[in-house]
Formats: structure tokens, sequence, C-alpha cells
């Protein structure tokens, strides 16, 4: 296993962690308004799916397949490096598999032959922006990043007030109060985080795959010192303690479909004009 | 000193070109042609350039067991691909020609 994937390994173990924790903290701390089925269900629910993530982490990045396995140590960690690029970027899933499976012939062809991996690929990461930039003309656009980020946040917001609701269904769907630090919590991940994880895989640099428990915890230190020191001047404690309601009623939901369907065919469409920029 | 590097990269679409308008075949091979003909290439040049003419609807591919594991892609031309290959030989010529004539003009400068 190379140093790159242990990292990535050791990055969704302890996203697993922090979850499978917080669920268990749900589970014995409680609350007493709430229903305790509905928050074990959800606790469950969360347990299950962030050990689900863990195998699949290790599964679709970390466990070789027969013929990644020929390929020698210094050979397979330049692989991985531009199979990471070219499967999280924004090609069709049938054209990513198909340079995948491209570089891996030529990576084997190369070694086979005696040539080194400094012969064969040079720099890697220009290799892997190269081989993007014939398919696409650039490796990602402004306008897909800030499509992507819009999709994310309604999802978040949807997502949030769907687990809120669980957890205690006697307010109603469409009366779940949601921390506004929460709400600039999703921003910060939808617009920055999620963006800046999918350009990690060019970095050499595997540690920048600890940026989200970084930036995660940078938060949560700065929502308790403005807390303790800052509460009382103007917008903090809007800030700390206030709320909103994502999704007052049926019409904002009904909105908020029509939007997210609206962003989805105007991603589609932001792809294709991508894709064919230079076809 | 020059950098080759911008100069090469359209040379080097038409060297590929003209490589598989002789024969069939894999990457691999393309680069050690190049490499022999003494061109400074590796695989991470030319597969990009690969790809693009492949876009571009140049080039035929056709998959092929390989001995070595996943299947190998052998690249040959296709009609479009021959005729863009005749252009990029009648603009080269050209070029060639112009060039020719500025450095012997320079030359002939410098004797007088």
């Amino acid at each position: 296993m190379t140093q790159r994937s242990k990292i990535i390994q050791l990055s969704s173990v302890l996203l697993a962690v922090c979850l499978i924790a917080s669920a268990i903290l749900l589970i014995t701390e409680g609350r007493g308004d709430l229903n305790s089925t509905s928050i074990s269900a959800i606790s469950v629910g969360i347990i299950l799916t962030s050990a689900l993530s863990v195998i699949n982490v290790y599964l679709s990045k970390i466990k070789k397949k027969s013929d990644e396995l020929k390929l020698n140590e210094s050979f397979f960690r330049e692989y991985e490096m531009i199979r990471d690029t070219v499967m999280n970027s924004e090609l069709p899933k049938s054209e990513k598999n198909g340079i995948v499976e491209d570089v891996l012939e030529m990576l084997l062809t190369a070694q086979f032959n005696g040539r080194t991996i400094q012969a064969t690929v040079g720099n890697t990461e220009s290799f892997a922006k190269s081989i993007l930039s014939a398919c696409t003309g650039k490796p990602q656009s402004l306008i897909l990043g800030f499509l992507d980020g819009s999709i994310g946040f309604l999802l978040f917001s949807l997502l949030i007030s769907l687990m809120l609701w669980l957890e205690d269904f006697s307010k109603g769907f469409f009366n779940q109060n949601i921390d506004i630090s929460t709400v600039v919590f999703c921003v910060i991940i939808s617009f920055a985080l999620i963006p800046a994880i999918c350009q990690f895989s060019l970095k050499k640099n595997a540690w920048a795959y600890l940026i989200p428990f970084v930036v995660g915890f940078t938060y949560i230190g700065t929502v308790k010192l403005l807390r303790s020191y800052f509460y009382e001047a103007s917008g903090v404690k809007t800030f700390l303690d206030g709320t909103v309601v994502l999704i007052p009623n049926i019409a904002a939901l009904a909105v908020i479909t029509v939007v997210l369907m609206g962003l989805f065919i105007a991603r589609f469409n932001a792809r294709q004009l991508h894709l064919n920029h230079n076809a | 000193m020059f950098s080759e590097t911008q100069l090469l990269k359209g040379i080097l679409e038409g060297c590929v070109l003209g490589i598989l308008s002789k024969e069939e075949t894999y990457g691999y091979k393309i680069v050690e042609v190049l490499v022999s003909s003494e061109f400074d290439v590796n695989e991470a040049t030319v597969y990009p350039i690969l790809l693009r003419l492949q876009k571009q609807g140049y080039l035929h591919v056709e998959r092929r067991p390989s001995q070595l594991g996943p299947d190998r892609k052998y690249y040959s031309l296709t009609p479009t691909g021959h005729s863009y290959f005749e252009s990029f030989k009648d603009t080269w010529k050209i070029i060639k020609n112009n060039v020719d004539k500025v450095l012997e003009s320079e030359k002939n400068d410098t004797e007088i």
C-alpha cells in the first residue's frame, strides 16, 4: 500500500470514527424532547453508512485490481495519482474508464520494456492535466463548480430538514429550525471544501486529504471562541444562536425542487459544452 | 536557450500522423519510432496527442488483447486523418522552405 493509499484510508476511517462517535453520543446522551426510537434509527443509519463508506473507499481506491498488481511500486504510485485525477474529472464514466485502462496498459508496457517511471511519464501532474486538457480543453470550469456548489447546498438543506424531521415528527417537516452557523458551514462545505477535495487528487501531497478535519475542527474552534469571548458583539449572537426555517412550506419545497432540477439540467448542458470545448 | 516545447507541439502531431499513415500501431511503438528519430519524447507526450487526434476523428482505434493484461489500443488513420496528414505535409513544406530562406539570407548577410 502506498503512502497516498494509507492517508486516504486513514482519512476515511477518521471521518467514520467521528460520525460514529457522534451517533453513539446521540444514543447514550439522548435529548429528552426527542423520540428515542427515531434517534436510535438515525444513529444506526449513520453508523452503518460510516462503516460502509470506509469499505467503499477501500474497494474503490485502495484495493488493487488484478492488472494493477502487475505494476511495481514506483509505477503504481504515479498510476494511482493519474487514475484518481481522471476519475474525479468531469468526463463521462465510460471515457474515464477507457483512459484509465489506456494509462494502465501504457505503464505496464513501459515497465515490461525496462523503462523507468520517470522516463515514461516525466511530471505526473502535468501528464494528468494534459490528458484532461486533450479531452475537455481545461480541467474544470468555474460555471460547473458554481452549479455543483449550488446543487450540493440545496441537497444539504433538504437532507438536514429531513434528518431533523425524522428526529422529531411532531414538529412537522415544514417547521424545522436550522442553526444559522450550520447553514454557513453547509455553504463552506458546498462551495469551498468539496471543490477543494476534488482538486486534491492532482496534488502529490496526499496529506491534503486530511484537510476536511482541519476545516471541521477550525470551524468548531472558531464557534467556541466566538461564544466565549465575542458573544455580545453585533451579529455574533445571531450567528451562534439564530435559526432559520429553510423549507417553511410546500411552496418552498416545490421551488427548491424546481430550482434543483433546473440546476441539474444547467449542469448537464454546461458539462456538454465543457466537454465539446475542444472537440 | 530556445525552448523546443511550443515548436514541437504541432510538429509531433504531424509526425504521429506520419507514423500512422504507414502502419497501424500502438502507443509504445509510436514513442519508440519518435525516440529512434532523436525526438526527446515519452508516453506522456504522445498519449495526449493520440487522444486529441482520436477525438477529432483523425484516428480509428481498435482494442485488442495484450499479453500484459488490459486490452491494447491500435491506432490507424481514418480517411479524414489521411487528408489532415496531407495538409500537414503541405504546410510543413511551406514553413520549412520559408525558415530555410530566412536562415540562409542571415547566413549570406553575415558572410558579406
